[in-house]
């Protein structure tokens, strides 16, 4: 590092060259001057002046004259440069010098990472194969609640080893492993408690040296503390399940009361009163699907929704979706061609399984135009069951395609079509169909349509 | 409003705590000649029950201090009441509620979010022994 600081040697070692250079140049000049002027210069010597009577300077010694002048006059320049260059430059080092100048800068740029690493906000550490602690920095201290000299944080391994509920081994196992399988920064998250007792969530990468690196402390260690990340994220889905659950008291209520006043025989509404209690019972009928949507979505996001697998047949499952949607697919003359493989079954959460299809017909219906083609098909193969929705409408805009599956996104185009539709339904079907342990893909061009396919493994049956 | 002397006509209890809801079932119950009572916590519920013997109760799960389940198993200690249809009543269809509303052997529960309100009569009218 400290190389950048001071001009190098062969920089320095260039200046002097042409330092050197110029004054032989210029040397040079002087004796062609004086050789060319000899007669001028000897004018300009004063009258009478000589250094040797006339009749010896003869040609032959007018040359050497000049020559040893020209010399002269070199020898002081160059003289004088010479000695203008040692002032200026520093004194000549010799290889142990120069070896001692090194290990000075280096020591210099350690010393600077040093204080780097061990002022960082974030706790770093290096570790070896059997968790025992090195250079544990200021945050790692911090982060654990000890003193510099707590000889507990000497070893971590038993607080690494911590282990979420769904971990079947210790975190730091499984991150040993994943660096043995050549992952040059493996990442988990951990609980963790702290010397105070507290229990913290972090996030810990480790970097590895690799195997022949000589050192014994290979693994350089990060943390990143999310304790109150989680803490907000488990907050705000605590309150939209609590908000979504009493919510439904009072649509129900709405619901009851609006069909009480529709079926009752006491009472002689008249049409337009009956229409109006007809929109209101209608839009509390959204409300409330939304308010269920909700709820699913926040019961994902807590981990609490557990699939309950049973045995269903695919022509069943389908029939039963096109009971409910036929009249919405007639009411836009729209055709749906189905394509089941035959005794095709599957074995998975029927509520999640529905509710992904569901989905994904609905938004074709939605989002194709009138007397538009449909098609469902179910091919089962051997290892794997895959489930195709196409539609021959409005498709998803490309710069879009990358946004569908999040929470409340809606396309640009879908917002036009209706302003209908809460966002949520490619999440949850996304949620749904991976929580079962299948996977989900899409292509679409805009203005051409859209297909969905969802690919369910075969449960291997012994 | 129905002739009928009180004795010919059928009686339902309905024990819920939100009371929008009650009433208007028992409002409906009414017009279609059942006489409702209504109590609005499980204690109340439980002393109307063993009090009236009601031919059919709506039970609801969720209710402070004593919920549906604890009003249930009360009522099994009874000798009439180990025999009354008990229809609970949830709002949620969470898998808890059905696990404990099957461990005590009731076999019938309505999700009141998914139900008209006609249906609610109908189901209740089912459970009649008499027409």
């Amino acid at each position: 590092m400290g190389y950048h600081n001071a001009p190098t040697r062969s920089l320095r070692e260039e200046n002097k060259q042409l330092r050197t250079f110029l004054l032989i140049g210029l040397a040079a000049l002087l004796v062609l001057i004086l050789w060319v002027f000899r007669d001028l210069f000897m004018l300009a010597l004063p009258d009478g002046f000589t250094l040797l009577p006339a009749a010896e300077i003869t040609p032959e010694f007018q040359i050497i004259a000049t020559v040893l002048f020209a010399s002269l006059v070199f020898g002081i320049t160059t003289a004088g440069a010479w000695v203008y260059l040692q002032s200026t430059k520093p004194a000549e080092t010799t290889p142990a010098e120069v070896n001692q100048q090194l290990i000075a800068e280096l020591a210099v740029s350690a010393r600077q990472l040093q204080l780097l690493f061990d002022n960082s906000p974030i706790p770093y550490f290096v570790m070896d194969d059997e968790g025992n602690v090195r250079n544990p920095n200021k945050a790692t201290l911090r982060f654990f609640a000890a003193d510099e000299d707590d000889v507990r944080v000497a070893n971590l391994y038993n607080r690494i080893a911590a282990v979420r509920e769904d971990f079947s081994k210790p975190a730091i196992e499984l991150l040993f492993e994943k660096i043995k399988r050549g992952v040059s920064i493996a990442s988990e998250e951990v609980t963790m408690k702290t010397y105070d007792g507290r229990e913290r969530i972090a996030q810990i990468s480790i970097y590895s040296m690799s195997e022949d690196s000589p050192l014994l402390y290979k693994h350089l260690v990060a943390l990143r503390d999310v304790t109150e990340e989680r803490e907000s994220e488990r907050i705000k889905t605590d309150f939209l399940l609590l908000a979504s659950h009493q919510l439904r008291t009072p649509t129900t209520a709405i619901k009851w009361h609006a069909e009480y006043l529709l079926g009752s025989k006491k009472i002689d509404l008249e049409p337009s009163v009956a229409e109006y209690l007809h929109e209101i019972h209608h839009a509390n009928e959204r409300m409330m699907e939304l308010v269920g949507t909700l709820l699913t979505v926040s019961r994902i996001e807590m981990g609490v929704l557990e699939p309950q697998s049973e045995k269903i047949d695919c022509k069943e499952l389908v029939d039963d979706l096109l009971d409910e949607l036929n009249s919405s697919m007639e009411k836009k003359g729209q055709v749906l061609a189905v394509n089941i493989t035959p005794n095709a079954t599957l074995e998975v959460d029927h509520t999640m399984i529905r509710v992904a299809i569901h989905n994904l017909l609905t938004n074709a219906i939605k989002y194709t135009p009138r007397n538009g083609a449909l098609t469902l098909n179910i091919e089962q193969g051997g290892t794997s069951t895959s489930i195709t929705v196409t539609d021959t409408g409005y498709g998803i805009p490309q710069n879009e395609q990358s946004h569908i599956f999040s929470k409340m996104y809606r396309a640009t185009n879908a917002k036009k079509i209706s302003a209908d539709g809460t966002g949520l339904g490619l999440y949850l079907t996304k949620s749904f169909v991976e929580k079962l342990g299948g996977s989900i893909a899409f292509h679409s061009t805009e203005g051409k349509g859209t297909t969905f396919t969802i690919t369910m493994p075969n449960v291997q049956s012994v | 409003m129905n002739d009928a002397p009180t004795q010919l006509k059928h009686t339902v209890l309905i024990v819920d705590d939100e009371e929008s809801l009650t009433n208007v079932l028992a409002r409906k119950f009414e017009d279609e000649g059942i006489t409702a009572f209504c109590a609005y916590d499980g204690k109340q519920g439980l002393e109307m029950a063993l009090e009236k013997h009601p031919e059919v109760i709506l039970l609801d799960v969720m209710m402070p201090e004593m919920d549906g389940f604890e009003v249930l198993t009360s009522l099994k200690k009874d000798d009439w009441g180990k025999d009354v249809p008990v229809i609970l009543l949830t709002n949620s269809s969470s898998i808890d509620t059905v696990a404990r509303a099957v461990s005590t052997g009731m076999s019938e529960f309505l999700v009141k979010t998914e139900m008209k309100l006609d249906d609610v009569v109908t189901h209740v009218k089912d459970r009649f022994v008499t027409s």
